[in-house]
């Protein structure tokens, strides 16, 4: 056998030679990098005249077949590739090898098998069933098919593989243990069975009861004049015996079932306001019982008093504390005391007074100098929700120990009798901080006439229990008690928390406190020098200038602090919360949820938030 | 009893504020908003003072160094660093020179309650048992108790 040319030139010259190039190159090695390109070529051209050996793969299977005479041997290009092993003469190969007949070829593929796994997953309220299959598919490296080629260039093909195994059977005996009875969903389970990637479907299902939704109450359509300080409409004082809303029935509930087919008892939604003093049900109908103010809210119907006031009111006059609303057409002078259950609305300015009131404050004038205080009560939960978390923390660090002391006691025989005295012990010497925390509750609460239920249980189970006599008899089963009490007075302080919020509105201050549950917004010309704390958001349509705002979710303010660069900070609370401002001077600090930042130059236009 | 309480702070506003603050509290008297050290060592001299809010940057002096002049001259006097800053407020923290509470601006009515709690929780008698510590041993204390009862 002898080589048909020596050259590129030669090659691309000679036409004869062009023909059998094209009738024997192997296509695979025109894929090669270009600068092996035209010596592949020519190694790859086979005189069949002059018989070089050549290598054929096909099916899987790689085929030698040596020169003839002094024809040349074929080669192997062999990658080196984690997907297959190629051994000759029982070592791994790889690169490019001269190969003969006789030589003994292995082809070791790392192939993968596909893998199923499958579970059944309950829902946390026990109204489905999941089918959960995971399918890692199966992996087969083959060699690709090459023609005759005198140097071979082995490729690797990987073939991904669906599973093939069933799991029909698995899934029937998982049912069938598993005791259901619900309404199977056949497409979902047809689907799980013929899964061939993961996949997640629901087979079964229970059914959800019908909650049953009380009656409700409608307002009917009474009349209404524009607020002048709130700048909206606002149903008119009522009379009494004017009927206020009426009841709407509700729907009945109808229990459900779960995938165990065990009853799941409908709930009560109780969508049906309480009523006030100020108002009677007589045939479906809700009637104000006084004269005064509607209170229609998502908890309560009410109609509240209301005490109006012509003239100026100042510390001659005497403090007003009023049960309902408080309207004051004049102003408020110097060292007033102003309280009220419901609204108070002053037509004037407020001068070195305080006010507070359960509910919203307006004021059209002026403050300066004054404590304004919006949703006491509010305020207070606050406070409680507060102690009754240290209080959660420590009663925890108590329980601790007793447990400890108790066990140690009950090895020794006669120390029953000591056992109910450990926990007054304990808390006195050890937990001085319980102590001091129940006592606070207990003081707050009857400081303050809350009207809370469990609180009020709370309060007297502390006084009853543990800070009286009593305290020398405490068994676990008090400590128990404490314990669920403080967690069910804590879930309805957050109740409570929720639902009651109430807003400052005014003109503009100075030199002033406002703490509101709600929102305060200032519609003048500023607020000077003062401090406001808002349990929702601020809102100053003027200038904020010197002092502090401090909000729970936002603060919007049109010029912040002053040219001449007065210290004034605005703090949010939540992560999400932001601050916008107009006009932002130097010396001003915005901080949202810690993040802060303190400016150095004047900046309009300002949106600061943590991220 | 009134705790007398003087405040310092370069922005005048910031101590109208602050006062108004403290005021909040029945058993808060201010009896002194002052913008310099000088001022504040000087009614230090003359009026019996329980506790002192210091800013931390008082002009071109040091809040800090205050501080330490008064916890040196007036070591029951409760010592409070009020700052914008909160980082200089962290790098003081860290060094033990006996301010009592740290407060960084802007301060609500919740920081000033938490302020008196530490007043208070630092100015109450400590010593509630002769028998037995709160930092004995839970072991220790049990075998005592279980012993005594």
């Amino acid at each position: 056998m002898k080589r048909v040319f020596n050259g590129v030139k030669s090659l691309f010259q000679s036409p004869t030679v062009d023909q059998k190039i094209e009738k024997v190159s192997n296509p695979k090695t025109e894929s090669m990098d270009n600068s092996n390109v035209n010596s592949s070529l020519m190694d790859d051209v086979i005189d069949n005249h002059n018989k070089d050996g050549y290598v054929i793969v096909k099916d899987h299977q790689i085929e030698i077949f040596d020169p003839e005479g002094s024809g040349i041997y074929p080669t192997l290009v062999i990658p080196e590739d984690d997907r297959m092993s190629i051994m000759i003469d029982g070592e791994r190969s790889i690169g490019k090898v001269v190969v003969y007949h006789s030589m003994k070829i292995e082809i070791i593929p790392n192939d993968s098998e596909s893998q199923v796994e499958f579970n059944l997953i309950s829902s946390e309220n026990k109204l489905s069933l999941e089918a959960q299959v995971n399918v890692t598919p199966g992996i087969k490296n083959i060699l690709k098919d090459i023609p005759k080629s005198r140097n071979a260039v082995l490729e690797i093909e990987s073939i991904v593989e669906s599973p093939k195994q069933t799991i029909q059977i698995q899934m029937d005996e998982k049912l069938e243990k598993g005791n259901y009875d619900g309404e199977l969903d056949h497409q979902a389970i047809e689907d799980i069975i013929h899964a061939e990637s993961n996949l997640t479907r629901i087979i079964l299902r229970g059914k959800e009861p019908k909650h049953e939704i009380n009656a409700y109450y409608q307002l009917f359509d009474l009349p209404k004049t524009l607020h002048p300080l709130l700048g909206k409409m606002q149903i008119d004082t009522v009379l009494m015996g004017t009927p206020v809303a009426f009841r709407l029935k509700g729907t009945s509930g109808i229990p459900g079932k779960d995938i165990w087919g065990k009853e799941i008892p409908f709930t009560i939604l109780d969508h049906i306001q309480k009523l006030g003093e100020g108002v009677v049900e007589i045939n479906e109908k809700i009637i104000a019982r006084i004269n005064g103010r509607l209170v229609f809210k998502k908890y309560l119907i009410d109609i509240k008093p209301e005490l109006e006031v012509k003239e100026e009111v100042n510390s001659k006059t005497g403090n007003i504390e009023f049960e309902g609303d408080i309207v004051l057409h004049s102003n408020v002078l110097d060292g007033c005391n102003i309280k009220a259950h419901g609204k108070i609305s002053v037509y004037g300015n407020v001068y070195s007074s305080t006010l507070i009131a359960e509910d919203e404050i307006h004021i059209s004038g002026h403050i300066i100098g004054s404590t304004i205080l919006a949703g006491q009560t509010n305020l207070l939960y606050s406070k409680i929700k507060s102690l009754f978390q240290q209080c959660q923390s420590e009663l925890d660090k108590f329980i601790h120990e007793y447990d400890r002391v108790v066990k140690r006691a009950t090895l020794t025989r006669g120390n029953e009798q000591k056992i109910p005295m450990i926990a007054s012990l304990l808390m006195d010497q050890r937990h001085p901080e319980l102590m001091k925390i129940l006592q606070e509750i207990y003081s707050i609460s009857m400081d303050n006439s809350i009207n809370n239920t469990k609180l009020t249980e709370l309060t007297h189970l502390i006084n009853t229990k543990w800070l009286g006599i009593y305290r020398t008899n405490i068994l676990k089963v008090d400590i128990n008690n404490l314990r669920q009490s403080i967690v069910s007075s804590m879930e309805q302080t957050e109740i409570e928390l929720s639902k009651i919020t109430s807003d400052i509105r005014f003109h503009s201050a100075t030199s002033s406190e406002f703490r509101a549950s709600g929102n305060i917004i200032s519609d003048g010309t500023g607020v000077i020098n003062s401090t406001l704390d808002a349990g929702k958001t601020i809102v100053v349509r003027g200038l904020l200038r010197g002092g502090f705002a401090i909000a729970k979710q936002a603060v919007f303010v049109k010029e912040l602090g002053a040219l001449i660069g007065v210290e004034t900070s605005v703090k949010v609370h939540n992560s999400e919360g932001k601050i916008k401002i107009g006009k932002r001077h130097i010396n001003t600090l915005l901080d949202v949820n810690g993040v802060r930042n303190k400016s150095n130059i004047i900046e309009n236009n300002v949106i600061y938030k943590e991220r | 009893m009134t705790i007398k309480t003087l405040l310092i702070d370069d922005s005048e506003e910031t101590l109208i504020v602050l006062a108004i603050q403290y005021s909040a509290f029945q058993e808060v008297e201010v009896v002194g908003q002052v913008t310099s050290t000088a001022e504040a060592l000087k009614i230090l001299e003359n009026e019996p003072i329980d506790m002192i809010s210091i800013d931390l940057l008082i002009g071109n002096e040091s809040g800090t160094d205050l501080a330490k002049k008064v916890i040196s001259t007036y070591p029951d006097v409760f010592v409070v660093i009020c700052s914008m800053e909160d980082n200089d407020l962290e790098k003081i923290k860290s060094k033990p020179i006996g301010i009592e509470f740290f407060l960084t601006k802007p301060t609500s009515h919740e920081d000033i309650q938490r302020l008196l709690e530490q007043y208070h929780e630092v100015k109450k008698d400590t010593q509630h048992s002769i028998s037995y510590s709160n930092s004995d041993s839970i072991d220790n204390w049990m075998k005592q108790v279980l012993k005594d009862i």
